[in-house]
């Protein structure tokens, strides 16, 4: 309310306006945006990451059956266990079973019949029927699945 | 004693630092000529943006990241994906229930594309009302169009992908409608099908296009269409008739550079839509529908929302003249720097051009509700309405739609359901 017997003010100076720093509030809410990109471009590698891990469904059996009548005296098959080949012979101690994979470069062994032994191959690496390397480069045994005869069915695992 | 010596290893370690530093930057710039590409950056991101270039101007931006975010979302969808007719489905439905965040990432892809569509149209918009496409920036204009047209592809192709009811049936009928075309309908549309039916033919010929022809086509569409609008820079608003501004000029009117201002301003934007895409797929998530039947078609099958427009006009004229006007309109965007030869760029000063596109956003809004509404039951302000293919709608009483068999429930509501 303003009267007009009161002196006349002088004009209020302008607000002095609050000195520009180069660090200033500006720069501060630009490092924020910056600091809220890289989190949000950092926080969608993790489900990236993740989806990229393989399915939990494609893990395999860890028992598997099979018909004895399917294999052969002396004979052999190559199934999945577990995810990964596996390889069971009738063989004259009975039913044998190894993973497959030979240990030197990943190649699937075979079982020759003739020599009574696997044999990779890849690189003519060769298993004897404990698994043991007996010739060619493989540095370690093949790993040996347990193996069971229940009547008419070979159980793998389990 | 232990702080000396602390000190002293710091000392070395820093100078270790800068001397290698600096003989990998002598290395560098004896065979690339690191500084003058350094120079060339730094002029690029300093570079003034004209006065009047606000938030409006980062939907080219927003665009450009959807396809980035597009890109890679899909790779890691391929690395699931089967495409043929008998797996493709089980194939996405494994991704989006068995896989880690599977959900996630085909949900982001699937969303991805409605909203670059959203954004490439707002964009597309934007640039007509600032008159962006005039002298000297045509090229980019016409550049800017093939690429709504790859984009529009590229949701065409993909839609088919999922291979389930909706997006069988909607490729169906849009093969149907690109062969409608006169002379050459014919062959477009056994081209496009692989056959006289979408089959699994169909398929992967869609799929081929998706990930190869069309992101190679867009990549280098793209990169002319950057490089244009770094040559040229943002249009102002003046006439076409005076110079173009130059970089001092632009800095005199209060341009500020485009970095870090402008990016800071697409930066915040693209924060924040992507935040929004996040909410859509956590909140309503787009359906995979019951897998693709030959012999059943549902009720109401439509395009999506982007076509609904080009597809509803159809529905009010003839299908030759529908095909053919539709056509003309899309030549008459294409060729829109030619046609529309006014020299000036403010919407102000240029009433008529205002106006027409003013009324043809408004159709375009229009023909789109029309088109969602079609065969469609809605109950509003009480009353039950049938609307028909045309988006008439008919009062109905509340038994007729009782009684109607569940087969035609429109497929909004499948949505909710699921």
């Amino acid at each position: 309310m303003a009267t007009p017997d009161t002196v006349p003010q002088p004009a209020k100076p302008a607000r002095p306006k609050p000195p520009t720093r180069p660090g200033g509030r500006r720069r501060f809410l630009e490092r924020c945006l910056g600091a809220l990109s890289a989190a949000g471009f950092l926080g969608a590698l993790y489900p990236i990451t993740r989806y990229l891990e393989p399915p939990p469904e494609a893990e395999g059996a860890s028992r598997v059956e099979i018909a004895a009548s399917d294999i052969p005296f002396g004979g052999s098959k190559t199934v999945i266990y577990r995810g990964r080949p596996a390889i069971v012979v009738n063989g004259p101690n009975g039913f044998i079973a190894f993973n497959a994979v030979c240990t030197h470069l990943g190649c699937v062994v075979k079982w020759v019949e003739t020599g009574q032994e696997f044999f990779c191959p890849c690189h003519g690496g060769k298993f004897d029927q404990k698994g043991q390397v007996t010739g060619g480069p493989p540095p370690q045994p093949l790993v040996a699945i347990s193996v069971a005869q229940s009547g008419e069915k070979v159980i793998l695992g389990g | 004693m232990l702080t000396k010596y602390v000190r002293g290893v710091n000392h070395w370690l820093k100078d270790r630092l800068n001397h290698s530093v600096s003989g990998v930057n002598r290395w560098l710039e004896d065979r690339i000529e690191l500084s003058t590409l350094i120079t060339f950056i730094q002029t690029q991101l300093t570079k003034p943006v004209p006065k009047h270039v606000n938030w409006l101007f980062s939907f080219g931006t927003i665009t450009l990241l959807f396809f980035a975010s597009q890109f890679l979302t899909g790779l890691l969808l391929m690395t699931y994906y089967k495409s043929s007719a008998e797996s493709a489905y089980d194939s996405v439905k494994f991704v989006m229930e068995q896989v880690r965040f599977g959900w996630l990432i085909r949900q982001s892809h699937a969303y991805g594309a409605n909203f670059m569509i959203a954004f490439l149209y707002l964009h597309a918009v934007r640039v007509f009302f600032y008159g962006g496409y005039k002298k000297p920036r045509e090229i980019t204009w016409l550049i800017g169009f093939l690429l709504l047209g790859v984009t529009l592809g590229f949701g065409f192709t993909g839609y088919l992908l999922p291979w389930d009811q909706l997006s069988y049936w909607a490729t169906t009928v849009g093969t149907e409608v690109a062969g409608s075309a006169p002379v050459i309908g014919k062959y477009i549309l056994l081209t496009l099908r692989g056959g006289e039916n979408v089959t699994g033919m169909t398929l992967t010929r869609f799929f081929a296009v998706h990930v190869i022809v069309l992101p190679w086509l867009f990549v280098f569409l793209v990169s002319l269409h950057l490089v244009l609008i770094r040559y040229k820079g943002i249009s102002t608003l003046d006439s076409t008739k005076g110079p173009e501004k130059s970089v001092e000029d632009l800095k005199q009117e209060g341009g500020k550079s485009f970095f870090p201002n402008h990016v800071m301003k697409e930066l915040l934007v693209a924060l924040l839509v992507f935040t929004g895409m996040l909410i859509f797929i956590v909140y309503a998530p787009l359906p995979l529908h019951e897998k693709a039947d030959p012999f059943n078609t549902p009720v109401g099958v439509k395009p999506e929302w982007y076509f609904l427009p080009m597809y509803q006009v159809l529905k009010y004229f003839p299908k030759l003249v529908g095909i053919i006007g539709t056509g003309l309109v899309i030549l008459g965007l294409f060729l829109l720097p030619f046609l529309d030869r006014s020299p000036e760029r403010h919407p102000a000063r240029r009433p008529v051009a205002t106006t027409l596109g003013i009324l043809f956003v408004c159709v375009a809004v229009i023909l789109t509700i029309l088109g969602a509404l079609a065969e469609t039951d809605r109950t509003m302000f009480g009353t039950r309405y049938h609307f028909d293919t045309k988006g008439v709608p008919h009062g109905i009483a509340e038994s007729d739609s009782a009684a109607a068999p569940p087969t035609s429930t429109p497929p909004e509501k499948d949505m909710k359901k699921e």
